[in-house]
């Protein structure tokens, strides 16, 4: 008896296409980039199921605490620079 | 053992109902700020859950201690995340959605204070 992690994997990532849809139709900046970190959080999750779907969990949990490292700094730096524009950019 | 996987199938479960909740307030929500909302809390717990059951499931190894150092960056960079985008929407001047009053809504409503706040509302519109 295996654990269905195909599935789990699969389900998460098709919840990246609603975030996909905001990306591309948000109607500000800043639901684009609420939608791209949604899209990395459930990146992260992919690439830890997908390390049980392989078998290689040493090597995917790495990629995975990576990925969770690079989404907050890009969340952050966008959240600096559109905050640096000032009044009457929307 | 299968205590274990169940615990895990359990925690799972409901990490993917937190993940579709807050994969459906993206799209269905009316404003950035509640749909900022739906991705602060609902995607954080959700995330937390899938972690911690696929740890429960592994096991206490090495590869099961870097899962809850996941879940615990997680829990903090996931709300500040949504923090400092929210406080660039509000110092940028993004306005936050509002229910619209209605002249029904005064006529009908029954408390002396809210209708004589709701008065003086439509008699400042008016005046200006």
């Amino acid at each position: 008896m295996g654990f269905p992690f195909e599935a789990v994997g699969i389900f998460i990532a098709i919840l990246m296409i609603p975030a996909l849809y905001r990306v591309v139709t948000g109607p500000t900046l800043f639901d684009r980039v609420i939608g791209a970190s949604l899209i990395g959080s459930n990146g992260i999750l992919v690439l830890a199921v997908l390390g049980f779907v392989y078998g290689r969990i040493d090597m995917f949990i790495d990629l995975s605490i990576v990925y969770a490292l690079l989404n907050f700094v890009g969340t952050i730096a966008a959240g600096k620079y559109l905050q640096r524009r000032g009044e009457g950019s929307l | 053992m299968i205590i274990q996987i169940i615990l895990a199938a359990i925690f799972v479960i409901g990490g993917l109902f937190f993940l579709t909740v807050s994969s459906a307030g993206i799209v269905r929500l009316p404003d950035f700020y509640s749909r900022n909302h739906a991705v602060g809390k609902s995607e954080t717990l959700g995330s937390m859950l899938i972690l911690g059951g696929l740890a429960i499931y592994h096991g206490f190894e090495i590869n099961s201690v870097k899962l809850v150092l996941i879940l615990l960056f997680i829990a903090l960079a996931n709300p500040t995340a949504t923090h400092v985008i929210a406080r660039a929407a509000a110092r940028s001047g993004l306005q936050p959605w509002v229910v619209k009053k209605d002249k029904e809504y005064t006529e009908s409503a029954d408390g002396t204070d809210d209708q004589r706040i709701n008065e003086d509302m439509t008699q400042g519109k008016n005046h200006e």
